[in-house]
């Protein structure tokens, strides 16, 4: 023990990007109040070591934030750029697709497009319509751009020092709910960037990312401690864009029943994504039709957001219908 | 302090008039070509000409070989100072495989990241934060370069734009907007889309020092491009209001989309940029008539020539283009 100590979700992104910031003079920061007051608390202490000029407090302009992050990676250099929370995304929208996303396209590979946008989904802050979207289902039709979602500690860690290594823009939709979760690192991945099984198990797979993944690992460690335990696995996609076609087939194979999780409506998203991909599958492949549990088509309230969302409980239930 | 320097006619030190002709020359021969090739069905890609506004590519000379130019759409006059050939541009119009972007991106969108030619885009006002985080880079660097971004007056009206003021004026970035403010967005005259012609009103604010400039003068053209791009390294980002006018229709899209401008037009073609040179250099350049017509012929020659290479090199390209 000691050798690898538990670190909690907030400090695992802080610290990845610390890390790049001080292996790269070139990696610099862009949001509102990430210099000496960090609002959301990543960037805190930045300012100080590396200088007001690679740590910058911009005005409210997100889609120039992102539009001046394509323009730097033009020059070599890759911002990351903090959006005070991921509904914001939706005016930066034109700059992520059309300046960033489709730079590299565009100039046939002459210029690259290294950004990365953290955008963390404001789970229960009671922020409202306005403030708790996941956003994620609305970049999944863009080419040539990464989405993570990480589900611990250890994901989100990696999955922002995979970014950096990435030759496309990265959409980090970290989840303020599960800042204060913790747990160890763990040794760089494998393959990183790929899907990851946050818990073995046998007579079910739940397909989710981030915030849903975790749930969904708190329901199968209940069904496995009940009085009529299941024994189900969790793989947990971490990348959502590049979607890990091999793992996902690999534990549908495996377990023969899936459930899929997502915190969006049903109509776009990972959760229609993989059904089409199990759909490709020989009938004889899965025991059951694979399940997709979603939020409805509905925006959040501020008052009672989870009644609308997957919760442990619901995705529990579920996974008993597809156990039945 | 914005400084409001006179319009000046004389010959910048150091200036080549002749090369001002070359260029402009180049630029007027090479977009009336891709019109009648764009008619023919010889090319795919639609073009938008700067016709009559050929003297703003003399910007380019004033610039130093580091520095970035992001052009609008209309902007072959400046890509051409920069150093982009016409035969490039014809294989990127063909969709040529050897072209630079592959046949992918719309040649008015063409990158020639190596002479600092960087990409256009169709967000008009959104290209304007990329070229804004070029030059934070050039700062970021200290490399003594700047980064101009080249809008059409009708960008104005984009939000974009005015993000991207706001934080060049505020961080004093190595930045030069170029406006070709020729007072038309597609149909619509200024007056329909903004309160005030002239540009410095709603840029000068942020935090930029203006100029106005006579978009047909060459000579003022440059004079204003050398200005502004030391004011821009000195922290001063810079604004230029090249008022100048477009001579031809909007787009190969569809035919003239302005009405009654005749008048304009009329008025405009006695302020021709191309002929107001070609008189300097008779009267005191000491060049011939002969001589000065040869300019033209010789470009003509060059660029007859380039599309014969460009068809030789894709005939396939070419060929699939005319169905």
């Amino acid at each position: 023990m000691g050798a690898d100590p538990a670190v909690n979700y907030k400090d695992a992104i802080a610290r990845a990007l610390r890390e790049a910031m001080a292996a790269d003079p070139r990696v610099f920061v862009l949001g509102q109040d990430v210099g000496k007051f960090s609002i959301g608390g990543v960037t805190q202490g930045l300012i100080e070591e590396f200088g007001a000029a690679r740590v910058r407090d911009c005005p409210i302009s997100e889609s120039a934030m992102v539009g001046i992050g394509a323009g730097a990676a033009m020059n070599g250099y890759t911002a990351v750029i903090e959006i005070a929370y991921a509904d914001i995304l939706a005016v930066a929208f034109s700059s992520i697709v059309h300046s960033a996303a489709k730079l590299s396209y565009a100039t046939n590979g002459q210029l690259r497009c290294p950004l990365i946008v953290r955008a963390p989904i404001n789970r229960f802050s009671r922020h409202g319509p306005m403030g708790t979207e996941v956003t994620l289902s609305w970049f999944m039709n863009v080419p040539d751009l990464d989405i993570a979602m990480p589900a611990d500690a250890a994901e989100a860690y990696w999955l922002l020092r995979h970014a950096f290594a990435r030759p496309v823009p990265t959409i980090f939709l970290e989840d303020r709910s599960l800042n204060a979760s913790s747990g160890p690192l763990g040794a760089k991945p494998k393959a990183p960037g790929r899907a990851r099984t946050l818990r073995p198990g046998r007579d079910a797979v739940v397909i989710a990312a981030g915030r849903m993944a975790a749930l969904a690992r708190d329901a199968a460690d209940a069904m496995a401690a009940s009085k009529t335990p299941a024994d189900v696995r969790v793989l947990s996609l971490g990348c959502v864009k590049p979607l890990d076609r091999a793992a996902i087939l690999e534990a549908a194979r495996a377990a023969g029943r899936v459930l899929i999780v997502q915190e969006e409506p049903p109509l776009g998203g990972y959760g229609p994504a993989i059904q089409s991909l199990l759909d490709t599958l020989p009938a004889s492949a899965l025991k059951r039709q694979p399940a997709l549990l979603a939020r409805p088509d509905t925006f959040l309230p501020y008052n009672r957001e989870e009644d609308v969302l997957p919760s442990a409980e619901t995705i529990a239930a579920a996974l008993r219908e597809l156990l039945a | 302090m914005n400084t409001r320097p006179q319009r000046r006619n004389d010959v910048p030190p150091g200036a080549e008039p002749v090369e001002f002709l070359r260029l402009m020359w180049r630029t007027r021969l090479f977009e009336e070509t891709s019109m009648r090739l764009k008619r023919e069905g010889a090319v795919l890609g639609n073009t938008y000409p700067c016709l009559g506004q050929e003297a703003l590519g003399v910007a380019a000379l004033a610039l130093a070989a580091g520095d970035a130019v992001f052009p609008s759409y209309r902007s072959r006059a400046i890509v051409f100072g920069k150093g982009a050939t016409v035969e490039q541009h014809f294989r990127e119009m063909i969709g040529a495989p050897e072209a630079e972007q592959g046949g992918r991106e719309v040649f008015h969108h063409a990158a020639f990241p190596g002479i600092g030619v960087m990409p256009s885009s169709s967000m008009i006002g959104g290209w304007a934060p990329t070229a804004a985080g070029y030059a934070l880079t050039q700062q970021m660097e200290r490399s003594g370069t700047v980064t101009v971004c080249v809008i059409g007056d009708g960008s104005l009206g984009a939000g974009d734009l005015h993000e991207a003021l706001n934080i060049a004026g505020t961080w004093k970035l190595p930045f030069v907007l170029m406006v070709e403010n020729n007072g038309y967005q597609v149909s619509a005259a200024w007056s329909q889309v903004r309160a005030q012609k002239a540009l410095a009103p709603y840029v000068a604010p942020y935090g930029f020092v203006t100029r106005p400039v006579d978009g047909n003068n060459a000579f003022d053209v440059f004079h204003s491009m050398a200005w502004a791009r030391a004011e821009a390294l000195a922290g001063r980002p810079a604004m230029l209001d090249c008022e100048t006018y477009r001579m031809g229709g909007y787009s190969s899209h569809f035919g003239e989309p302005r009405s009654g401008i005749e008048g304009e037009l009329a008025a405009w073609r006695a302020r021709d940029p191309i002929a107001f040179v070609e008189d300097w250099l008779e009267r005191h350049g000491g060049m011939a008539r002969r001589e000065i017509a040869a300019v033209r012929a010789a470009e003509a020659q060059a660029i007859a020539a380039a599309w014969e290479k460009a068809k030789r090199e894709a005939p396939r390209r070419a060929g699939d283009a005319r169905r």
